[in-house]
């Protein structure tokens, strides 16, 4: 029997660094492994003796492709901790403000990092030539996500517009109409990419294994923004007792943490968000989940592509419904003023990659004491680790080059963004 | 207002790394910019350079560039005379002009003209600021610039 040594040191077409390792000797896996090799961020050190203003501007650098929802993690827990409420508006932008960045980098990593393995290709550049018009729409619809991001934000990426208790200037209500009318005009274009998509999704392995999905999760929307903490498996809890439920431990492989709750591991991202609040879809996003065959409970990770597929398409959707909301009374708000106070608060909001947590602790000057931050990816790498046990051993029979991609792509398919996900700790192994 | 703006300068690099971040730097020195002429700060805005470049005639990339010239130098040219300029600096945002350029032409969003301004860096170590000759380098940069643009 063949001897099979695999060894993908930076694996690409992901953000960050990590390695996939399988070891196979007459038909048995010997070892596979998933390693997390970056170097940690220290963010959680950065932000202690700093203003409670400063928290979300220096978090927001945490990643340059999530740093919208990095910001809203923070400013929810700082207003958590001091008590402060927004206005009504406020919250709708942020949902905008939200659905701008799921926009960006779910089409984004769709469009440029998993069509060529769609497609059979090693980047996305043959396929300008072969398919010029998908990459157009592509392009187009990256382009009015960014531009719609920056319209609410103030910035594409590390938003200026969001602080603490609101919006530090509002985009206007002519600039919100303008791209209320782009994004109507983009569900064509979104349907060309997902039929295209449908079309070629036969090269997505059919692989399961059953795992816990988390995700936030509310009765009256699709939960984005804000909701409880929901399991698949257990039902749902207070955002403030998230570390009961990530549960964070150390391995040796891996410069970043493991997470898990009621099993071994668990998901979050796109198909767990589906898996727990698709019935909350918009009409056009529930179309598209049947045409695909996507029905809850999927235990199907590289579904996890198709699931941010269909958010695409809700995310257009919700937003024109959204700013139709918001100019129904839309108001000049005076920038709100903080006065700082002591207190512990979590913030949670379900960014692109999944559920992601920021806590922080405040002295009476509003000088952070303490922070800890929870970041989606983290969440997964032990569900990656799983799912490569049960996936490698059915792999064996194919050529290496094409065991390789499977597991490269199933790393993809959790859409995993390494650099965030490595944070420091302190550590006694235990052997 | 936008509309009206049919060519670009688009500033490129990482200022975090010295030299590299001199296409961004050189920004502040463009005083007395045409009408017509936008501003971008790409830095390392990686391939988003593709959706700006479908909006402009014209487009000035201004980026630091390892072309053998003394530090500080600084050099004018179009793509087609050069083979490849990566950008100097390393980072995740690691941008490859000529790869979206190419991109751009296939895809047909390629301005009708792409002026490249590179400026020769001394040093790419990780920390703000720039060396001393491509500091003294940006106000006559910017001059070069708005001769380009106009």
């Amino acid at each position: 029997m063949k001897e099979i040594n695999i060894n993908v040191e930076h694996l690409t077409r992901v953000e960050g660094h990590g390695n996939i390792v399988l070891n196979a000797k007459n038909g048995k896996v010997e070892k596979v492994m998933w390693e997390v090799s970056e170097a940690p961020r220290l963010f959680e050190a950065f932000v202690r003796g700093k203003p409670y203003h400063q928290l979300a501007q220096i978090t927001s650098r945490i990643c340059g492709i999530c740093s919208i929802g990095h910001t809203l993690a923070s400013l929810k827990a700082t207003e958590a901790a001091m008590g402060i409420e927004i206005s009504p508006q406020s919250e709708l932008l942020r949902r905008l403000a939200i659905h701008g960045e799921n926009m960006q980098s779910h089409i984004l990593h769709l469009g440029y990092l998993i069509s060529p393995d769609l497609f059979g290709t090693g980047s996305v550049v043959p396929l300008v030539r072969t398919h010029t018009d998908a990459v157009l729409a592509v392009v187009k619809l990256h382009r009015l996500a960014n531009e719609f991001s920056e319209v609410v934000c103030g910035r594409t990426t590390h938003p200026t517009n969001l602080i603490p208790g609101g919006f530090y200037r509002t985009p206007s209500p002519l600039k919100l109409k303008e791209y209320r009318q782009k994004l109507l005009d983009s569900v064509g274009t979104a349907e060309t990419v997902a039929g295209i998509i449908l079309d070629n999704a036969g090269a997505l392995p059919a692989f399961t294994r059953e795992t816990e999905f988390i995700a936030l999760t509310a009765e009256d929307e699709y939960a984005l923004y804000d909701g409880l903490i929901g399991s698949t498996d257990a039902g749902t809890y207070p955002v403030d007792e998230y570390v009961k439920v990530v549960n964070e431990f150390v391995v040796p492989q891996s410069t970043a943490k493991y997470c898990k709750n009621k099993r071994e591991a668990f998901m979050v991202g796109a198909l767990a968000r589906f898996n727990l609040n698709h019935d909350k879809l918009s009409p056009l996003a529930r179309k598209w989940a049947e045409k695909f065959g996507l029905k809850a409970v999927c235990h199907n990770p590289f579904m996890n592509n198709v699931a941010q597929l269909i958010e695409f398409v809700h995310s257009i959707e919700d937003s024109v419904s959204l700013i139709d909301r918001l100019l129904e009374n839309y108001q000049n708000e005076p920038r709100p003023e903080i006065t700082p106070k002591a207190g512990r608060g979590v913030g949670a909001v379900d960014v692109p990659r999944g559920i992601l947590f920021h806590e922080y602790t405040y002295d009476d000057e509003g000088i952070c004491t303490a922070a800890n931050c929870v970041i989606p990816t983290n969440q997964n790498h032990n569900n990656i680790q799983h799912d490569f046990e049960a996936f490698a051993p059915t792999l064996l029979d194919k050529p290496e080059q094409e065991i390789e991609l499977n597991l490269e792509m199933l790393v993809r398919a959790y859409d995993p963004c390494i650099s965030c996900s490595t944070h420091f700790l302190k550590v006694e192994w235990k052997r | 207002m936008e509309a009206l703006k049919t060519t670009a300068v688009i500033g490129i690099g990482n200022t975090l790394m010295s030299d590299d971040g001199a296409g961004v730097r050189v920004l502040e020195h463009l005083d007395g910019l045409p009408e017509h002429v936008a501003v971008v700060e790409l830095a390392t805005g990686g391939m988003t350079l593709l959706h700006h470049l479908e909006k402009y005639r014209k487009v000035i990339l201004v980026d630091a560039a390892d072309f053998g010239g003394s530090a500080g130098e600084v050099r004018f040219f179009t793509p087609e005379e050069v083979s490849s300029i990566k950008t100097v600096g390393y980072s995740l945002h690691d941008l490859d002009i000529m790869a979206v350029l190419r991109l751009a032409s296939q895809l047909g969003t390629h301005p009708e003209s792409v002026i490249i301004a590179a400026v020769q860096p001394a040093s790419l170590e990780m920390k703000e600021g720039l060396s001393d000759p491509v500091e003294k380098a940006l106000p006559g940069l910017a001059r070069k610039i708005l001769e380009h643009a106009v």
